[in-house]
């Protein structure tokens, strides 16, 4: 595969976002952090659904379900490429 | 009321007491007004084609007539779906707002208010789960966040009213258009009935809370707030373009149609058109200067 999951998740968070970041790792708190902005959510969660090619039940999500690239790759894309 | 920071509040205190009374003579019954065929015939419009997502794209000129139809049934689901998480998340912030004191002047118009959109919800509801398979879900979301004084409520009728004025341009297109399935014609004439009133109510509010708050707020605040409406403008259209209709509607590869038609220019051309009385009265009255800038 030539991109994995993980680094798509990477440039959609560079792509996406704002605040000029001089070092995004998988566990920067993207929301806490300013990184991403709530209203940015719907956008975030149609990207993991489109990488993913699975549906997110939105109804049982927690708020930390997209704390950062390791846990929304852990919840979401996991068993599909990793790294 | 409020003389005390010299705010004039008279165009609102009369578009209260105007509404409360057209509210109580216009009572509708959403149970008794809509007929509800036990199937619906699918062989017509249930969106005006022209304000289907993908009109005026070159995937639109491949679809068929009867995929197009298809497609303008699956997208006025996605257009009640819209309007159900919209008037849902006006509904709590209503409520939670009733007989607050500082809201005591407009609190007999919020009962009709939420009266309203409870009734709206109904019949939007009743039409995705009668004859799909319920709204689809909504994926915007807001966290909680540290507020100055004011932000919080004027934010809340701002967003509001953005979501009322956009949709009240697709109601009121297209409760004229007798291309419509006469539910789908009857629904979009019923919401724009009502929602005329909400509409004069939110533009008076939201004027009313910008002069009573904004000049009391810090210029990060100002800038915080203007950021927050222009990015809430974005997100609500985004939302007009869903994955999910397009996979219901059997188009292939339901994210890349996404993606192309949000970058379509006929597409922005019918954003820019559909917002331009919204952008103009954010504008006209300094909350977002240069709204007619804001990315669509
Ligand atoms: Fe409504
Ligand atoms: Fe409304």
């Amino acid at each position: 595969m030539s991109e994995s999951t993980r680094e798509k998740l990477r440039a959609f968070v560079l792509e996406k976002t704002e605040s000029a970041i001089a070092d995004l790792t998988d566990q920067t708190h993207l929301f806490e952090n300013g990184i991403l902005k709530s209203i940015q959510v719907m956008d975030l969660i149609l990207f993991v659904e489109e990488i993913s090619g699975q549906e997110i039940d939105v109804e049982g999500l927690k708020p930390g379900a997209f704390k950062d690239i390791d846990t929304i790759m852990k919840n979401f894309c996991e068993n599909r490429d990793e790294k | 009321m409020n003389e005390a920071n010299n705010i004039n509040t008279e165009a609102l205190d009369h578009t209260v007491e105007r509404l409360c009374r057209v509210s109580e003579e216009n009572y509708i019954d959403p149970f008794a007004r809509l007929d509800w065929p036990e199937e619906l015939d699918r062989d017509t419009w249930f969106t005006s084609p022209e304000l289907i997502s993908i009109e005026g794209t070159s995937l639109w000129d491949e679809l068929d007539e009867s995929q197009r139809k298809t497609l303008s049934f699956y997208e006025a689901v996605g257009f009640y779906s819209i309007n159900i998480h919209g008037e849902r998340r006006l509904i709590e912030g209503l409520a939670s707002r009733l007989y607050r004191k500082d809201h005591d002047g407009v609190t007999p118009y919020l009962h009709h208010f939420l009266d309203e959109e409870n009734k709206h919800m109904v019949y939007f509801g009743r039409f995705c789960t009668r004859y799909a398979n319920g709204p689809y879900p909504e994926k915007k979301f807001a966290f909680v966040q540290e507020y100055e004084k004011g932000e919080e409520d004027f934010l809340f009728f701002a967003e509001i009213m953005v979501f009322e004025e956009i949709v009240d341009i697709f109601n009121r297109k297209q409760a004229k258009d007798d291309r419509l399935h006469p539910l789908a014609k009857e629904i979009n004439w019923l919401h724009h009935f009502e929602e005329a009133r909400h509409l004069s109510f939110g533009r008076e509010f939201v004027k009313v809370l910008w002069q009573r708050y904004s000049p009391n707020w810090t210029d990060d605040t100002l800038k915080r707030v203007r950021e927050t409406i222009g990015s809430f403008i974005g997100a609500t259209w985004r939302e007009y373009y869903n994955p999910s209709v397009y996979k219901d509607a059997g188009l292939a590869d339901p994210f890349a149609v996404r993606k192309m038609a949000l970058a379509h220019p006929a597409s922005l051309a019918r954003r820019t058109e559909i917002s331009a009385a919204l952008l103009k009265f954010l504008s006209t009255n300094g909350i977002v200067p240069n709204a007619k800038e804001l990315p669509l």
